[in-house]
């Protein structure tokens, strides 16, 4: 008997220990997955109820009252993430995290430009701005960078936080190891410069990234459309011609309509 | 948006001008024909299908709506997001008030 129950017990330390070793590591990337999904099932049932106050208020004939609006769920989050970023520091999903409250912990731009037209300076380091530079302090060579550098250059228009995010997507563009992270960081200081009308500032970065980084993502999925609105949408140019098929199926050309003026309109129902 | 847009259609419908959506929306043509009937556009439509159709990627559009004004030789008068600048743009080239 007792050999027996011996073995058993040796044979149950041994199946059961290694589990139990590795049940006692958090498993930081499920807290985040489950995080995130928390997350967006808010997100879901925020909208619905937006959409739904809308529809009732169309409904009525009524106005909207914005001030009784329920709050997106966001800032809720906001120190959670926070937290699962402090306790998993150096792990990638840190940079996670990080990047979900660079996403979500702004002000937004309307607390910052507020329809009144009355511009607010942020009175603090917003949580977005605090986790931009804890990115740049440890993650800096991540591949993860590109959406990061986007954001960044929606910031860089801002007040308050301009400088910073401008002064961020400067280092990224200079010295990230990759490639796709370097263009859109450049990508991102171009696209400013282009619709401000800043050609001193514009030309040497299409310089450069026609020159290293025609073969990325973003110089596909916008320098190309830049460096196209330069050569053939600018005011006076005749509007290069398209083909396409309407509602009914049938085909027509923009160049049908020569003779007319004509109002263009890319647009959706959404 | 829409309804201005309705408004100006109606009003300018003897005149040399003609008003093309280019819709990203993602439904079923049986869909949209529906929704198009139901918000009285009458005026062509390209039809895209979606909001990444190569088309808006190459005109650069980033925003929307985005707006373009072509004068009687399909050259670019105006181009933004802005409804008003655009119909004042179109005024002009007709030669109307607005």
């Amino acid at each position: 008997m007792t050999p027996n129950w011996m073995g058993v017990l040796v044979l149950t330390l041994c199946v059961a220990l290694p589990v139990a070793a590795q049940d006692s590591r958090p498993d930081f990337a499920a807290e985040y997955q489950s995080l995130e999904s928390a997350f967006r099932k808010e997100s879901r049932d925020f909208q619905a109820s937006i959409q739904k106050l809308f529809k009732e208020a169309q409904a009525k004939g009524a106005q909207v009252d914005y001030e009784s609006l329920p709050k997106p769920p966001d800032a809720d989050f906001v120190p959670r993430f926070e937290a699962l970023a402090e306790r998993s520091k150096g792990t990638d999903t840190e940079l996670s995290c990080l990047l979900w409250v660079f996403q979500f912990g702004g002000e937004g731009v309307f607390a910052i430009l507020p329809p009144s037209g009355e511009v607010k300076q942020p009175q603090k380091q917003t949580a977005d701005m605090k986790a931009a530079a804890a990115i740049m302090e440890r993650h800096a060579s991540s591949p993860k960078l590109g959406d990061f550098a986007q954001g960044l250059m929606y910031r860089g228009g801002l007040p308050g936080n301009g400088d910073i995010a401008r002064e961020y997507l400067a280092k990224l563009a200079k010295d990230s190891p990759h490639k796709e992270v370097r263009a859109s960081a450049i990508t991102a200081q171009l696209l400013p410069a282009h619709e401000g009308g800043d050609k001193a500032k514009a030309e040497p970065l299409i310089a450069l990234l026609k020159k290293d980084y025609s073969e990325t993502k973003i110089y596909k999925e916008q320098v190309e459309g830049i460096l196209f609105e330069r050569e053939f949408l600018s005011i006076g140019k005749v509007a290069p011609d398209f083909e396409l098929s309407d509602i009914d199926g049938k085909s027509f050309k923009l160049s049908d309509y020569r003779g007319k003026v004509v109002y263009l309109d890319y647009w959706g129902f959404w | 948006m829409l309804p201005d847009e309705v408004k100006l259609v109606e009003r300018l419908k003897d005149q040399p001008f003609a008003l093309i959506g280019l819709n990203s929306d993602e439904e079923d043509r049986d869909v949209l024909k529906k929704k198009f009937a139901e918000n009285k556009i009458t005026w062509r439509n390209g039809i895209l299908g979606n909001p990444s159709h190569p088309l808006p990627a190459k005109w650069n559009v980033r925003g929307w709506p985005t707006l373009f004004v072509l004068d009687k030789d399909g050259k670019i008068q105006y181009k933004g997001h802005s409804g008003e600048e655009a119909e004042e743009k179109i005024f002009e080239l007709l030669k109307m008030k607005p």
